[in-house]
């Protein structure tokens, strides 16, 4: 079951929505996006633990949007969380533009590719980057290049303008990828009868990064799963050589699951205004990794009262559903566990209109405010 | 284990999995007493029932056990930590489609292939009942840790240049 059976009143025409989906362990985000008078984009793909189908087209399913009405989709990066399912997601939009960025389309990456993308494994995000290229040689369909500065939508709602904006990656991401990955089939080549271990690719440093203006007053930014870095110009630091922001956003996607590598104070205040709506999906990876961190919870929360989580990561897992395997792990040592499969929405609304400055923000399935895990 | 019965890995795939395997916990089983196949892992078109429809990547079955082992289910694993002796590693069910998380030692793992673990290494987990000559059902957990060869895919590369997929 998903939650749609609590969130299934559709935004009026004249209302723009941005609704983000999300489980912080292994499942990952996905965001919706109501662009005006029925028409709807989608970012990244999540799928539902339990249906094992795309929550943004269950919601869209759930409140009766055709899928032809959906304008565009993006990854925003290649990682597993991200990305799972996109060529199905792909094939059912089949009027939508697929956005993918930049810093992955170079020969040196189309050649990594070709390395990897034999290797099947569950965890190999090249396995669906062949499946999308497989589908799209198949079809009339293209993949669009998002960079820095690039409008990827733009539509007109009454007198106001909606403009969806990447600003991310820029000319020096794109060209450090293309560097590292030519190194890295040097290094192939080098050793082609040895064992070689790939070093750790950075997809998160490609991440497209969007800002979503309506008029001159509102502002949305999407932070995908960018990182600070040490990097030069590359990262949040590139961000702020964008020439297309022209406003302060009022609601901004928390990047790269709330981590302290997506966080640069001097950088937020430079894009974001006070007080703004933050929302973000935790991310829950070994038995340490979990984020976002109690730090960083309380800075998120000094920073702004309005932050939201889609669940929350602290929260217990849950016997193992396969009634051999809990039979055969013993329950007081045990080794394999099950991760709480509740997933949330966070769902924010606003009119198009000047006059309809009214945000109003709502939570559905497992998500919660900030404030219920700050440290009292 | 007698490694002339391990059965090749297919070559459509080109896994290179080492021959090893071992339990968790250390139980007095004689590897010889099992005789294992590396499984076949292939990519399958899956419809539901609302004609969506999405490709997965399933293992067919090609486990042959013994007959005194009894395969209760099998993960597709990647570590996700290393912290000390002890190791995280994020299982995939290939029973339901569904994630489990999963904790052993360092210690567990055979010495030679301790160094290979580190995050990002994929095995399979294999739990199951053995039962020995006594007649004695014992649990075992067997891990085969995945070697994966990089051979060059030239149709994979060719049809990213030059299918004009990108606009």
């Amino acid at each position: 079951m998903g939650i749609e059976q609590y969130n299934s009143i559709p935004p009026k025409a004249t209302e723009f929505e941005f609704s983000l989906f999300g489980r912080g362990t292994a499942y990952g985000e996905s965001i919706v996006l109501h662009l005006g008078e029925n028409k709807w984009g989608i970012i990244d793909n999540f799928i539902n633990p339990k249906t094992k189908k795309s929550t943004a087209l269950e919601y869209l399913r759930a409140i009766s949007v055709p899928y032809q009405n959906v304008e565009f989709i993006i990854c925003t990066h290649w990682h597993e969380d991200h990305i799972t399912g996109f060529t199905s997601l792909v094939e059912q939009c089949e009027a939508a533009d697929i956005y993918l960025s930049a810093a992955m389309n170079s020969e040196e990456h189309n050649r990594m590719i070709g390395y990897q993308g034999k290797a099947l494994s569950k965890f190999n995000p090249a396995n669906e980057f062949v499946r999308l290229v497989t589908y799209i040689a198949q079809s009339p369909r293209s993949l669009k290049r998002a960079s820095q500065d690039k409008v990827l939508h733009k539509s007109k709602i009454g007198n106001e303008e909606l403009l969806l904006i990447a600003l991310s990656p820029n000319d020096n991401t794109i060209s450090y990828f293309e560097r590292t990955e030519y190194k890295q089939l040097e290094k192939l080549k080098a050793q082609e009868d040895g064992v070689f271990k790939i070093s750790k690719p950075e997809p998160n440093l490609q991440s497209i990064v969007m800002l979503l203006t309506i008029g001159s007053d509102f502002g949305l930014l999407l932070g995908a799963d960018l990182e600070v870095t040490t990097k030069s110009g590359l990262g949040w630091a590139g961000i702020l050589e964008s020439k297309m922001i022209t406003t302060h956003s009022q609601v901004f996607k928390v990047p790269h699951h709330g981590s302290e590598n997506g966080y640069d104070e001097g950088i937020w205040k430079q894009l974001l205004k006070t007080e703004p709506y933050l929302a973000l999906t935790p991310m829950k990876k070994g038995k340490n990794t979990l984020l976002p961190t109690e730090r960083m919870i309380n800075t998120f929360y000094n920073y702004s009262a309005r932050s939201y989580l889609t669940s929350n990561p602290y929260l217990d897992t849950v016997r193992h559903q396969n009634p051999k395997v809990r039979n055969f792990i013993n329950r007081k040592g045990e080794k394999i566990s099950k991760p709480n499969y509740d997933y949330g929405q966070i769902r924010l609304r606003k009119g198009f209109s000047v006059n309809e400055s009214e945000i109003t923000c709502e939570l559905f399935g497992a998500a919660l405010p900030l404030s219920e895990l700050v440290e009292s | 284990m007698d490694l002339n019965n391990i059965s090749p890995i297919s070559d459509k795939l080109n896994h290179n999995c080492d021959d090893n395997m071992y339990e968790i916990p250390k139980k007095n089983i004689h590897n010889t007493d099992y005789q294992y196949d590396i499984p076949n892992l292939e990519e399958e078109e899956c419809k539901n029932g609302d004609g969506e429809h999405a490709l997965n990547i399933t293992y067919s079955h090609q486990y042959s056990f013994k007959s005194n082992y009894q395969l209760v289910n099998t993960w597709e694993g990647i570590v996700t930590e290393v912290d000390g002796k002890s190791i995280y590693a994020k299982l995939y069910d290939k029973s339901d489609g569904t994630y489990d998380e999963y904790e052993f030692d360092k210690d567990d793992v055979e010495v030679d292939e301790q160094n290979l673990i580190e995050v990002g290494t994929l095995f399979m987990l294999h739990l199951g009942y053995y039962t020995n000559s006594r007649g004695t059902r014992i649990k075992s957990a067997i891990i085969k840790i995945r070697r994966i060869s990089m051979d060059f895919d030239e149709e994979i590369s060719e049809n990213l240049n030059f299918n004009n997929i990108w606009e």
